[in-house]
This record gives structure tokens, sequence and C-alpha cells, in this order.
């Protein structure tokens, strides 16, 4: 039996999810410092609600909030087999499989969310929708881009939860078109920025110069890559993951069905948690989830021993 | 005179079989040689079987492959009837093996899948279960068997048990053709229950710290049937057992089949059908067919393998199943295909997704996974010749020559999981199937081959339908508020209603508010447990009360 820690993307984000984290905890008063020193800011003036109107402040808090947590988990004991994070995720998945170093991660990071949220101010975005296959969507996609302005398919999230990216009101002909004899839900995303498709494959040029100079170490934790849905072993694999990620769809449904083929049973999501342990559930209704969220670590070690003991391979 | 050898592959067994005398004590090799002594028996480029289905696993034997030396051992053929196991793919990713022959692939089917696009595995062929067996005596002679048993005796005489499932077959291509046969067992004992395989057959046993993995693959809880599915059991009693009288017969592994077996007891004994229909099964021992098993209604059952909690109470009803002199149950795949294929009056099974031609299949969002028995079961063998009252009536034609046809029913609800319709314009198996470079597109049960299709909507007799054209209209009438089934018009309704070619459940005299979870035989599986009068014993992970 494997452990997955589950690292969330965009759209997870709270007001006040840094605020929420028990600064008594010296794992998490170590980080905050760590972050501070290297931000020059106080990490309690991240999670605001204005600073969260920001893409480049909402991916610094996710990837604070996922260090934190593995951290947290790690002083308790519990380790992961895999790691995996969602778009913005995978940079803390990188830092806890030791491929990039905190430090290395927190300007990339702010940088990245500059770099999308100046990309395209206005009339772009993102849609969820529910009820069709990737493949599916995909078809679609193809024949609606021959008339109207170009869509795409940015998340398979699982077998019928896709993301879509493009200009908002080409996705609303898309939506409406396919209607509700395909769609169970369909919703226009509260997101400017149209990620994970070639639209932003100036952002991900940009973010391969600045990871070119940065010195990489090995994994010691294999990564669940999204850009491929494969698993990466090197450090380099991981480095091309974290540019191209972002100009390209997200394979999350299959880099989680790959990571229970070869063994993970319990996943955690690290804070701020719900988003990816739904999703989980969803694709792997056989996998024991575990959220960070309002749960003390102690309570996680001790639910994790548990389901290991359970769970016999 | 001829100086040809004719005894060239004994003669290398024989070369094989001393290369590591040094390791064995007659037939018995000792856990710690198992690496060394594969590596001195295998040979790059073998064609090896590992015993693995979708139950039983040779577990012990498939992680030892993963530690062999890729500079000694690779390019190896790997035959496995089920890839089940991360190892059978991990020996890929180290280049010990390179080619794989398969039937069945749905606990690692995204990785092959994967391997297949990144080059890391070629495919020979994914195979249903007979072709496999069949192909192992003519072109996948093996060159080893990688096998399981639970017991066996010093001389290396096995016992398989419940589970002996593949393990004949397998065995038998390869010791009759001068193949070596390896085989991990969980004990070895002085005198045997009985013998399943004689030691003659056999080259090495070894004993295993841990036992074979055994997966209890076709336990239903009886909590999770809907009454959705309740319905539908109750259309598929009434509108096809009934109405063509099918005794014999096999079921997939799905809910919708669970709901007829706990229904027999109840539904259908109001309906006074026992001794009628359902008499005589190929079927695993599916705990949710003790009710009627309890209540008369099962003459026979066959099986491919066992069930794990089920071997207590087989044994103690051997008037039903196929047991051995110490009173076990003797499973055997291969024949309970057989029997499934031909000897059956109907096969009734789910599915996910199914063309307006009634193609069908369970490959979606590109996931390679294979049928395993299902299209074996899911067809009508047009050589057959033998005559049941079922198969005879479903002779459409007045020709001096018309045969009779086997039932081959799918029943499906119309909306899927997460509400994804199930009847589709066209398989997502056909981009797939490209997508992986197959000939042919991953179709599980044909069209051609489908007599009849079950929703909740009502029955669909496609035997009968005259044409493509009144075939669609006939899958379409009964596909609810899919897009397909929107196509459907109220006249083409009314006029295949009145033709017999479908048929809504008040046709039948199917109540839709009879459809109550209340109807089921048993409610849950401790029902099922006080049924089998505690002979059954689930394993823990069903065991909720």
């Amino acid at each position: 039996m494997k452990t997955v820690f589950l690292f969330p993307g965009q759209g997870s984000q709270k007001v006040g999810m840094l605020h929420k984290m028990w600064a008594g905890d010296p794992v998490v008063k170590k980080v905050f410092a760590e972050a501070e020193q290297i931000l020059e800011m106080p990490v309690y003036s991240l999670d605001t609600a204005g600073k969260l109107a920001s893409t480049a402040y909402v991916q610094v808090c996710l990837l604070i909030a996922g260090v934190v947590s593995a951290r947290r988990l790690a002083a308790q004991g519990v380790q992961a087999d895999f790691v995996a994070g969602h778009s913005i995720g995978a940079f803390a998945a990188a830092v806890v499989s030791g491929v990039l170093s905190f430090k290395q991660a927190l300007p990339l990071v702010y940088a990245r969310g500059m770099l999308m949220q100046q990309a395209y101010p206005e009339g772009y975005g993102m849609a969820a929708l529910v009820g069709l296959t990737a493949a599916r969507v995909q078809l679609y996609i193809n024949e609606h881009n021959k008339t109207h302005s170009a869509i795409y398919l940015a998340n398979n999230n699982t077998e019928d939860q896709q993301v879509i990216a493009g200009r908002i009101d080409s996705m609303q002909v898309f939506i409406d078109s396919l209607g509700s004899a395909w769609l169970t839900k369909a919703k226009i995303l509260d997101l400017s920025v149209p990620s994970h498709c070639e639209l932003l494959n100036s952002v991900a040029a940009d973010l391969k110069e600045r990871l070119s100079v940065i010195e990489l170490n090995e994994p010691i934790i294999p990564t669940a890559s999204n850009h491929t849905g494969r698993l990466l072993r090197t450090a380099e694999t991981v480095r091309t993951d974290l540019w191209m990620g972002v100009a390209n769809t997200v394979k999350w449904y299959d880099a989680t069905g790959l990571l229970y083929e070869l063994g993970a049973r319990v996943f955690i999501e690290m804070e701020p948690s719900g988003v990816l342990i739904k999703m989980t559930g969803s694709s792997l209704p056989d996998a024991k989830v575990i959220p960070m969220e309002n749960n003390r670590a102690d309570t996680v070690a001790w639910l994790w021993n548990s389901y290991r003991a359970d769970v016999v391979e | 005179m001829s100086t040809i050898s004719w005894t060239t592959k004994r003669e290398g067994k024989a070369g094989r079989i001393r290369s590591l005398a040094h390791l064995a004590d007659g037939v018995v090799l000792k856990q710690e040689n198992l690496v060394e002594a594969m590596e001195s028996l295998l040979r790059p480029g073998d064609r090896v079987v590992l015993e693995g289905d979708n139950q039983k696993q040779a577990s012990f034997l498939s992680k030892a492959l993963t530690q062999l030396d890729p500079s000694k051992v690779n390019k190896l053929h790997m035959v496995i009837s089920s890839i089940s196991r991360a190892e059978h793919l991990d020996i890929f990713e180290k280049g010990i093996a390179e080619l794989i022959d398969f039937s069945f692939a749905g606990p690692q089917s995204l990785r092959v899948s994967q391997m297949l696009e990144d080059g890391i595995l070629k495919i020979g062929g994914v195979h249903t279960y007979l072709e496999l067996y069949g192909r192992l005596f003519i072109d996948l002679i093996p060159n080893v068997a990688l096998v399981a048993a639970e017991k066996a005796d010093r001389h290396g005489n096995l016992y398989t048990g419940p589970n002996t499932e593949d393990t004949p077959a397998i065995v038998e291509a390869t010791a009759f053709k001068d193949g070596i046969v390896i085989v991990q067992v969980n004990q070895i004992v002085d005198e045997l229950p009985r013998i399943d395989i004689p030691a003659s057959w056999i080259d090495f046993v070894v004993e295993t710290s841990e036992p074979y993995q055994l997966e209890p693959l076709f336990t239903r809880d009886p909590k999770l049937i809907s009454e959705l599915q309740i319905l539908i059991a109750m259309l598929t009693i009434r509108g096809v057992y009934e109405k063509h009288g099918v005794r014999s017969l096999n079921h997939g592994i799905g809910f919708n089949t669970a709901a007829i077996e706990l229904l027999l007891p109840t539904y259908g004994e109001k309906l006074g059908l026992k001794g009628k229909i359902a008499t005589n099964w190929v079927l695993n021992p599916h705990p949710t067919l003790i009710p009627a098993i309890e209540s008369g209604w099962v003459e026979t059952v066959h099986c491919f393998g066992g069930e794990v909690g089920m071997e207590q109470y087989v044994a103690a009803r051997p008037d039903v199943f196929f047991t051995g002199k110490d009173g076990t149950l003797r499973s055997n795949r291969a024949f309970a295909q057989v029997a499934g294929q031909y000897a059956v009056d109907m096969f009734v099974g789910s599915t996910l997704q199914i063309d307006e031609k009634a193609n069908s299949s369970t490959v979606v969002s590109g996931r390679l996974a294979g049928f395993g028995g299902a299209p074996n079961m899911g067809h009508d063998p047009h050589g057959r010749r033998h005559s049941s009252a079922a198969w005879l009536d479903l002779m459409t034609s007045k020709d001096p020559l018309a045969k009779g046809r086997k039932l081959v029913v799918q029943t499906v609800e119309t909306f899927g999981s997460g509400q994804t319709p199930v009847f589709v314009e066209s398989l997502d198996a056909i981009e797939v199937g490209k997508k992986a470079g197959l000939a042919t597109a991953p179709v599980m049960i044909y069209g051609d081959d489908v007599s009849h299709v079950v929703t909740e909507e009502g029955v669909a007799y496609v035997y009968k339908a005259q044409g493509e054209e009144e075939r669609k209209q006939a899958l379409a009438a009964v596909a609810g508020v899919t897009p397909v089934g929107r196509k459907s018009t109220a006249e083409n309704i009314r006029s295949l209603r009145e033709r017999g070619i479908v048929a809504f459940p008040e046709d039948l005299g199917v109540q839709r508010t009879e459809a109550r979870r209340s109807l089921l035989a048993a409610k849950n599986i401790q029902d099922l447990v006080e049924w089998s009068g505690d002979l059954y014993n689930p394993p823990a992970k069903f065991k909720n009360w």
C-alpha cells in the first residue's frame, strides 16, 4: 500500500488560509519565517481578500500552504511514496520531492502568477464541464474550432469532469451548443487566465528560461506529471513538466489513475483541502482520502497508520 | 537417413534443468534460490506464461521476475490472462520483457495504454480467454510456465482446489511440449486432499512465505443494488427468461445480474417460474446466488474459479457444485468458458457504452482494458447445433435449414455513473483502438451477436428486427432520453410494440411501482450469510455490520 501527497491548485485558495495554520507549531513558524525572509513581506498579508484577487498571490499562498502541510506531516513521520500537484500545486510537489528548494520555488511561483495574470487582461478564462469524457469533449472542441475562436481542453480532472480554456464568448457558445443533452453541469469559472493551453505558450517559454538557470536536485520522491500523466523520476523531467504544465492540458485523471495502478491507496490532500479529495473519491472509489485542512497533524498520522495496517497489498 | 534431430526441445529442456540441479532438492526449490534458478532457466526471448487471471495470481513468481538481471534475462514474451499486478508491467520498464499477449488488463489498463504509447511494451494481441488458451497450443506455445497452487507434495503433485481456474490449461500446453513448469505453492505437505495436476507435468515447486494473491471479484453487496436495477431485473426475468423459457445460462459480474439472482426466490417464485427458468448455470460461486440455491431454484453450477469466502458453502452443496472426493470445489476456467460459449442458451451482461447497432464496449477514456471471457460468452456460436427450447425459440426464418440462436442479452441503465449516456452514436473504443494501433477496435460484444437489450424503459428484441434501420429504431426505443433515444418517434415505437420488437413494462405485466428493494431476497451481505446457514464467510472488507 502506497501513499500520495496531493497539492491543490488554483481554485482551492481561501481568504485567511495561512492565518488558519497554527503558528504555534514550530514547523509552521519555520516555513513562514523562511517565506517572509524571501518575499520580504509578512505572510499574514498574503491571504487577504484583496491579495487573493491576484493570480500571483494565490499561487504564492498555495505554495506556502502546500509546503507547510507536507512538513507538518513529515514531522509526524508520515511519508509519501509519490507526490502530485495540480497545476501550480506541482511547484509545492517539486519542493517536497526535493527537486526545488523552497527558496528557489517562491520567486518562480510569484513570477509564474504575474506572467499569467498579465497575459490576457480580459475576455478570456476557463469553464468547468461535467458529464463528458475528455475524448468526447476534445471531439466536440475540434468541431467547434472550425467555426469559432479556438478553445482548448485545459484539465482532464476525472473521467467526466473537464475544464476548458479560451475566449469566454466562444466557450459560452460551445456550452450552449452541447446543452443539457450531454452536460450535467457547465460553469464559466471566476478566472481571468486561459491556463493550460497554447494561449500561454509565451508564459511557458519565459518559465523555461527561468528554470534553465536553476540547479535542481534529483527527486527523493517520484512525481506524477501534469502534462503527460506519467511518473517522473528525474530532476530534468520535473523541470520540463514545471514549464510545459502551464501551457498544456493537465492530465490529472491519468496522473492519479497511474499512481493507483502503481499501488497508491492512501491520498492525503495538503491545505487548503477538498477539491482534489473529491476528484480522487470520484475516480478511485477504493482509495482512502485524508484532508489536512481542519485536521491536527497527529490525527492525520494516526489515520494514515490505521489505513496502512488495514489495506493489505 | 536424415541427420535432423527431432528432439531439440527435449534436449534443451534437459540442459536447462541440469544447469540448476545444484539449487534444487528433487523438484523442490528453496524460495531464496528462486531468482538465481530463474536466471539460469530462462533464456532471452523465451515465451513465458505467468498465471494470473482476474481472481488468482502467481504473485510470488511475478515479484521474483522483477528481480531478474536484465543483462541475463531479457526480451521475454509474456502471456498473461489478466494484467492485474504492477509487477506484470514493471518487468517491461526494467527491460526484462518486451512483448505481451493478454485478455484483460482492467487493474493496470492505464499503464498498458501509456507504455504502449511510449514504446515500452509491444502487444501481440488482446484476446478472449479461449483464444488465448487455444493459442497456447498453436502459436503461443510456452517455454516456461509460472503458476500457483495451494498445496504440493514432495513429488510435485498439486492441489489447486477451489481456485484451479487457468492452471490445467497453462500447465498442459507447457508440460507436453517440453516447456518448464514452475509452481509456487502455499504449502508443501505429505499428503494432498486430492491431486488436481499430477507430478509428471511439473518440474519445480517453491513453497512461499506468503500465499498467492486471491481477489474476491464476484462478491456484490446487495446493499448497493438500486431500484432502477431491480426494475431492469424484473423486465429481464419476464421479457427474456420467462418468454423464451431459458434454463441454461451465464451471468456477468454487475449489479444488474446480481439483482436478477436475488429476485428469483421472490419475484420469480410469485410468477411460478421455479424449475422452468435458470436451472443450470456456468458461473462463479456468486454469493448473491445463495438465496436461489437455498430455495431450490438451482440444479447445477459449473465454475470458472472460486470465490473468497464461499469455500465452505460450496463444499456443503455438492449436488449443485462440482466438487472433488475431498469435498472442495473444482473450478476450471477453460472448460467453463467453453460451456459458456457453446453449451448454455443465454449470456446476460452489462456494458459502459452501446452504439446504435448494439455494439458494446467497456473501453472508454483511453484505457485499454480488454474483456477477458465476456466475448466468449457474449456471442452466438454459429456452429452450434444442439437444440433447446430457448435456442429454437429465437429462430426467425422458415427456411428448411434455419437454425436457432443463443440469447445474448445486454442489460443497461440508459445513463451510467456521473449521468453519462450509455447509448452513444459511436463507441469511444474506436478512437482508443486507433491510438493503440490495434488492427480492430476493442469491441466487447458485437452488435450482430446481441439478441436483446434491456433498459429501465423496456426490452428491445433486436434479433427480430428486419434490417439495420429497424434495429436502430428498436434500440432507440429503449434508450430513454439519451441523444440516441431522442431519435425515436412515437409512431415508430407504436409499430415496434405492436410487432413485438419492443416491449414496455406494461406490455410485460411489470409494475414499475413494484420495483422496490424490499423485493430482494437478501438486502445486504449479512442476509446472505444467514441464507447460507453461516456457511458463507465474507471477506473482511464486506463485513460491514
